[in-house]
């Protein structure tokens, strides 16, 4: 008799599924101050509608010991002010995985932000 | 200098999507870096001369030019099929004194501000917020740029405060590529700015009212808004009293608005003799 039978399979998969969801999320930090750089050009049309959007979506190698890393946002024709408006966050199942099997040395880093517009 | 790329385009839409519109060129802008140019009347001279460089070349291809800031306004005629110019990088802010107004002005140097047209009014509300200012009227959102909002009109809810264009104080157009197009605008009735400060943003002076009043609402097509002069009030803050009131009161008083003779009052809104005070807004919800 077999151990996986069509309502195990399911309940794992559904299982997957809600472990899957949680995991998947966004975390995002909007000051209210300034505004954010435009990208007259953009043609989005979610949150990040006519925003210049800088993505990055990488994965890094860190020790075992290393507490924290830092990224440094410079100023760029994407980001001419150097300053943050609004940065976002996401953490994947993908993500937490990796970590967990190469216990913490490789680490998915998926983050959206949009530079303050510079003011004159 | 200021630089500008043009982009080759075959359409542009509003923010909300009532187009899309036919476009060959969009004009993006963007100013002289502060460092390289530290001097603000001068930053804002040279925009003004790339501004007029841009009519120049459309005008040689003869073509025709509109400029727009954040695109909110759902109107058709804020668009070109030519060539647009995209405002939102031209945010500068230039500080005015007592010294600058014109003798015969009755505003109060405090409460006025030059902005450039890109600014929205989230900006301005922040710079007006850092001297104890505050515009007296806006939209519904804050998005919106300053010369955008005067040119289609955009209003608030304060009932006797009328929209944005209302505390237009002086225009700065630039109508063609030559120097005398370059002109400071105000009403002759209700003169703000002086002589010298006009000049150092622009080529020519005009006051008059009638001329005045038709480029405030002008949707774009009365020339480029370059700069805006503005009257704001000391910040504020609204009292928010929601009380249940009878249906022919509620809908008698949205025809009068006559609250100082209506037999309706808040105890913590009337004056030394009990007489209601108008409110700054009124609205009515209904429960069906």
């Amino acid at each position: 008799m077999s151990f996986i039978t069509p309502k195990v399979f399911r309940f794992a998969l559904l299982g997957l599924l809600m472990i899957s969801l949680h995991s998947c999320y966004s975390v995002r930090f909007v000051s209210i101050n300034g505004d954010e750089q435009p990208d007259p050009l953009s043609s989005r049309t979610d949150y990040y509608r006519d925003m210049q959007v800088i993505e990055l979506d990488t994965v890094i190698t860190a020790k075992a010991t290393t507490q924290d890393i830092n990224y440094l946002i410079k100023e760029s024709s994407e980001c001419k002010s150097g300053r943050i408006h609004t940065i976002e966050f996401r953490n994947t199942l993908g993500g937490v995985l990796l970590s967990a099997i190469t216990f913490g040395r490789k680490r998915k880093i998926k983050i959206k932000y949009v530079c303050q517009l510079e003011t004159n | 200098m200021a630089s500008t790329i043009a982009h080759a385009k075959s359409e542009w839409d509003t923010l909300h999507h009532n187009g899309p519109f036919p476009l060959k060129t969009l004009y993006i802008t963007e100013l002289e870096g502060e460092g390289n140019l530290p001097d603000k009347f001068a930053r804002y001279a040279d925009a003004a001369q790339e501004i007029q460089r841009l009519i120049q070349e459309t005008k040689n291809a003869h073509q025709g030019f509109r400029a727009y800031g954040s695109r909110w306004s759902m109107n058709h005629i804020a668009s070109h099929h030519d060539r647009m110019h995209y405002n939102g990088f031209m945010n500068m802010h230039i500080p005015t004194f007592d010294t600058d107004l014109h003798a015969n002005s009755n505003f109060n140097a405090d409460n006025i501000f030059f902005f450039q047209c890109g600014n929205t009014i989230k900006r301005v509300s922040e710079v007006l917020s850092a001297h104890g200012k505050s515009l007296k009227t806006s939209g519904a959102s804050n998005g919106q740029t300053i010369a955008g909002c005067i040119s289609t009109g955009v209003h608030g809810s304060g009932l006797d405060v009328g929209s944005v264009q209302d505390y237009v104080v002086g225009l700065n157009i630039i109508t063609g590529p030559d120097p005398q197009d370059n002109i400071y605008l105000e009403p002759a009735s209700k003169p703000g700015l002086n002589d010298a400060f006009a000049q150092k943003v622009s080529g020519r002076i005009i006051r008059d009212d009638e001329i005045f009043k038709a480029a405030l609402v002008s949707v774009g097509s009365f020339g480029f808004i370059h700069g805006v002069v503005i009257e704001a009030e000391d910040r504020f803050l609204l009292n928010r009293y929601v009380q249940k009131i009878p249906k022919k009161l509620a809908l008698e008083l949205s025809t009068t608005m006559d609250f100082a003779n209506s037999g309706f009052s808040i105890p913590q809104e009337v004056d030394s003799n009990g007489t209601p005070n108008s409110p700054y807004h009124y609205k009515v919800f209904i429960n069906p």
